[in-house]
């Protein structure tokens, strides 16, 4: 069930902020920036966390949370296009991010494993599954003729035309390591040497390859027919958020598809490169960029979850919770204590008063009526 | 008087005259009159009021005063629950024949009270429902064999205590109304209820005129037990006899008072400013209501005495919306008003059954009676989380309007108080809840056992009536808008 988080919940989030960033705010140059950055870097540290990833599903996790910046961005971008990219790219995430995490899931039952080192060679094995992973895979790399590369082709062409050139490249640089990533991945379950204990493995059964290859389909349908799920989804929901829409599909063979082109082969390179220099083992394909320099040492401070909010919040709990934990005593005590004193004093004072004494309660009642008859009395006009 | 409910107070009284003569033999004949009568005429008020005619458009034809048709149907309500619950009260009473004759004059003599459209007749009324009362009070059970005579006595004087402090501080209430009936004779000329509103309509109206109303409140508010003037009211119901405490707290002190004081308070038109200071002093004093009764059920030892505090601090919530006056208000305090008879019955019934079964109403000998009385257990939940205005029972709602057209009358400090008052009384009743029902089991519950079905039987159906009124809210809402609001006071 992973990929319902991963792939379905995620719509609302961003569905939520394309209704709000349209109709709540008036949206300005500063929350422009404030989006289109939230979106650049939430590319690129999801996408550098995916990279170096050992295990099918997490490497997949992270792309999830890559991909929704690149929905942030497209709809920070406040222009037409844009919005338009955005909203196609979250239609198609759900459609192949399912997909792969389908086929993550159809391995794991098969082989027992998503640990990306303990398999390897499945494409045999697992035809249609590897051909809705080629698939999917391409899709969401932005490869030309599926689904992925229309949407990102808009949400940079957004990106463009608001001026911040800077934004652009870190989403081509995001789709670079997208690549790079899924080749790693790819080429470490699907093709290489199979390991000794996976020569049994079977296909996955109909009712897995089923919703997947329809999956599959839809990446190319939407791919090849952009002009589809353009005209009948985006152009009228654009309608309804009172934007022109703009003409937003057709195959253009621009300076973008060449760019597109041009980091395919720098991520095929760069997979090469990798694979070489760990000795031919798929898994340890992006240990080159994992060990570099710099990037080592903030890898080893991600691994211990430095830039985790949660882990970071964590380690500041024990102190919040002692100061929390007075604060909420010195609360019980004016909400719980106090007030249940005060109402057992008042309690007690009024039972020492209903003692059943009959002079008492004449005198009472008594005195309530001549209090009552003058507030009456003066008010009327007895005066 | 409304001609068309004037049955309602006749076959019961025909019924009271009737029972010392046929059941002089055989006092069982006494159970069986009594039941009949009362079953028949709210059989005669379910068809009146639930006719196809009625239910297709809205009330908007029912004929005659929607107040004081359900006040018939809610005190024909109570009063068969209170008649079945005693004929099956296995504790044997010193005359039944009496019993029953006075329970039946009793319910013609509230039928008297809500149907009667001037104030002398009212008051008249009030007078004989008060005699009634006094005299039923005193009602004592027989000893059983082997009781000794010790707690027997104390018994008796409790009641004889009860019905002498509630004859001696309600009487008060008659001076206050006779001379407010003078006062007001001189000042308008007339008693009838349509002569005063005309009164009140014409112009600003005198002093004296407003004086001799607030006589007449005054005695009322006393009649209901409103704090500062409620005090008789736990030792009344305390030392009565059970059913008559049901009988008391269900339905006759809210009749005797508090409908009176809404009756009044539709009148003035208090929201039009022309008698504020009435208006001011009767809000004031349901607050003080609410908050008194609460506080003191909060420690009470005696479930009894603790249910007459609560039913102090409900007449509480009547009386400040009834100050209020607005149209939503008055509606909130009438529908409150039916709700609290309904969950306030329920509960002396348990009270009751609890006495029957474990021999004693005091909490701190109570404890885990929820295995051996489940069905007592379940009802007093239902009736205690309707008192406490817990959605979608019936008091959530009639709460709810109060709380709502208290704001909406620009009386925020009320509402918010009224608000926060609503749950000390949930948390009074969580208390006797734990105590009685849940907790350790002590030695008087270890041998008590569920009293029998049809001692459950009127318990059970208030509750019914309780959830009924809650889900079937819109329509009970209709029902007081349409025959309520919009006929007696737009």
């Amino acid at each position: 069930m992973a990929y319902v988080p991963a792939a379905v919940d995620k719509l609302l989030g961003i569905y939520f902020l394309a209704r709000i960033s349209i109709y709540l705010f008036a949206l300005n140059g500063a929350m422009q920036l404030l989006l289109m950055t939230l979106g650049a870097v939430t590319i690129l540290a999801a996408v550098m966390m995916a990279f170096v990833q050992s295990d099918y599903k997490r490497l997949l996790s992270y792309h999830a949370v890559s991909q929704a910046g690149y929905m942030i961005l497209g709809i920070g971008t406040l222009n037409p296009i844009g919005i338009a990219g955005g909203l196609f790219h979250m239609l198609n995430n759900a459609v192949y991010k399912s997909c792969l995490f389908m086929t993550a899931g159809a391995v794991e039952k098969r082989t027992g494993t998503g640990e990306l080192s303990k398999l390897g060679g499945l494409f045999r094995a697992m035809p249609v599954t590897g051909l809705c992973f080629v698939i999917a895979a391409a899709a969401i790399s932005g490869i030309a003729p599926l689904n992925g590369f229309f949407s990102k082709e808009l949400i940079y062409k957004g990106t463009l035309s608001t001026g911040y050139t800077v934004f652009f490249i870190a989403a081509e640089i995001g789709s670079f390591l997208t690549l790079a990533s899924f080749l790693k991945l790819g080429h470490a379950v699907f093709f290489g040497k199979r390991p000794e204990g996976l020569n049994s493995v079977k296909e996955a059964p109909f009712s897995n390859l089923l919703p997947m290859a329809i999956l599959a389909a839809v990446c190319i349908a939407f791919g090849f027919g952009a002009e589809l799920p353009e005209t009948w989804l985006l152009a009228p929901s654009l309608h309804a958020l009172n934007l022109a829409a703009p003409v937003l599909s057709g195959f253009h063979p621009d300076e973008l598809y060449w760019l597109s082109v041009l980091i395919m082969i720098a991520a095929v390179t760069n997979h090469a490169v990798g694979c070489s220099l760990s000795g031919g083992r798929a898994c340890k394909a992006s240990d080159h960029i994992h060990y570099a320099p710099v990037l080592k040492e903030t890898y080893a401070l991600a691994e211990k979850r430095f830039f985790d909010p949660y882990e970071v919040i964590m380690r500041m709990v024990p102190f919040a919770a002692a100061v929390l934990h007075r604060i909420d005593r010195a609360l019980d005590f004016l909400t719980d204590n106090l007030p249940s004193r005060i109402g057992e004093a008042f309690s007690e004072v009024s039972g020492r008063f209903h003692n059943g004494s009959y002079p008492l309660y004449m005198t009472l009642t008594i005195a309530g009526v001549i209090v009552y008859i003058f507030i009456t009395a003066s008010y009327g006009g007895l005066r | 008087m409304e001609r068309g409910l004037l049955p309602y107070i006749l076959i019961p009284l025909l019924s009271a005259i009737a029972i010392p003569f046929f059941a002089r033999k055989t006092p069982r004949i006494a159970d069986i009159i009594a039941n009949v009568t009362l079953f028949t005429g709210l059989a005669n008020l379910c068809y009146f009021l639930f006719s196809p005619a009625n239910l297709a458009d809205a009330f908007a034809s029912m004929p005659g005063d929607g107040f004081s048709t359900l006040m018939v149907f809610t005190i024909y309500l109570v009063a068969l629950c209170v008649a079945f619950f005693s004929s099956f009260f296995t504790v044997p009473m010193s005359n039944r024949q009496a019993y029953f004759s006075l329970i039946m004059i009793s319910v013609a003599a509230m039928c008297g009270v809500v149907t009667t459209s001037d104030f002398f007749t009212l008051y008249i009324y009030a007078e004989v429902l008060a005699v009634t009362s006094f005299a039923l009070i005193t009602t004592e059970d027989l000893p059983a064999a082997e009781e000794t005579n010790a707690p027997r006595r104390a018994r008796v004087c409790a009641g004889l205590e009860g019905a002498i402090k509630y004859f001696l501080l309600t009487f008060p209430a008659s001076v206050a109304i006779i001379v407010g009936l003078a006062l007001l004779l001189l000042s308008v000329g007339s008693f009838s209820f349509e002569s005063v509103m005309l009164f009140m309509s014409a112009g600003t109206p005198n002093g004296t005129a407003l004086f001799a109303i607030g006589l007449i409140l005054l005695g009322f508010l006393i009649k209901g037990g409103v704090v500062p003037f409620h005090v008789w009211v736990p030792d009344a119901y305390q030392g009565a006899f059970s059913p008559v405490s049901i009988h008391l707290a269900g339905i006759v002190t809210k009749v005797s008072g508090i409908y009176a004081v809404i009756r009044i308070s539709m009148l003035m038109r208090f929201t039009e400013g022309k008698a504020e200071m009435l208006a001011e002093t009767l809000m004031f004093l349901g607050m003080l209501s609410i908050a008194v009764g609460a506080i003191a059920a909060l420690r009470q030892k005696n479930l009894k005495r603790m249910l007459a505090f609560s039913s102090i601090s409900q007449l509480g919530y009547i009386a400040l919306a009834a100050g209020l006056g607005t149209p939503l208000a008055i509606i909130a305090a009438i529908f409150h008003l039916f709700n609290h008879a309904t969950f306030k019955t329920v509960l002396f019934l348990n009270s009751a059954s609890l006495e029957q079964a474990a021999g004693t109403s005091d909490m701190d000998k109570l404890g885990a009676m929820e295995h051996s009385m489940p069905w007592t257990s379940w009802t007093s939940v239902i009736a205690l989380l309707s008192t406490a205005g817990i959605p979608p029972l019936s008091g959530f709602w009639s709460k709810l309007l109060i709380i709502v057209a208290l704001w909406a009358g620009g009386a925020e400090v009320y509402a918010f108080l009224a608000l926060l008052f609503s749950i000390v009384t949930l948390a009074y009743f969580m208390v006797m809840q734990r105590k009685i029902f849940f907790g350790k089991k002590t030695a008087a519950a270890g041998t008590a056992s569920e009293v029998g079905a049809p001692m459950l039987a009127p318990a059970v159906l208030m509750c019914a009536v309780i959830v009924a009124v809650g889900l079937l809210f819109p329509w009970f809402y209709t029902y007081l808008v349409e025959t309520i609001a919009k006929r007696m006071i737009l």
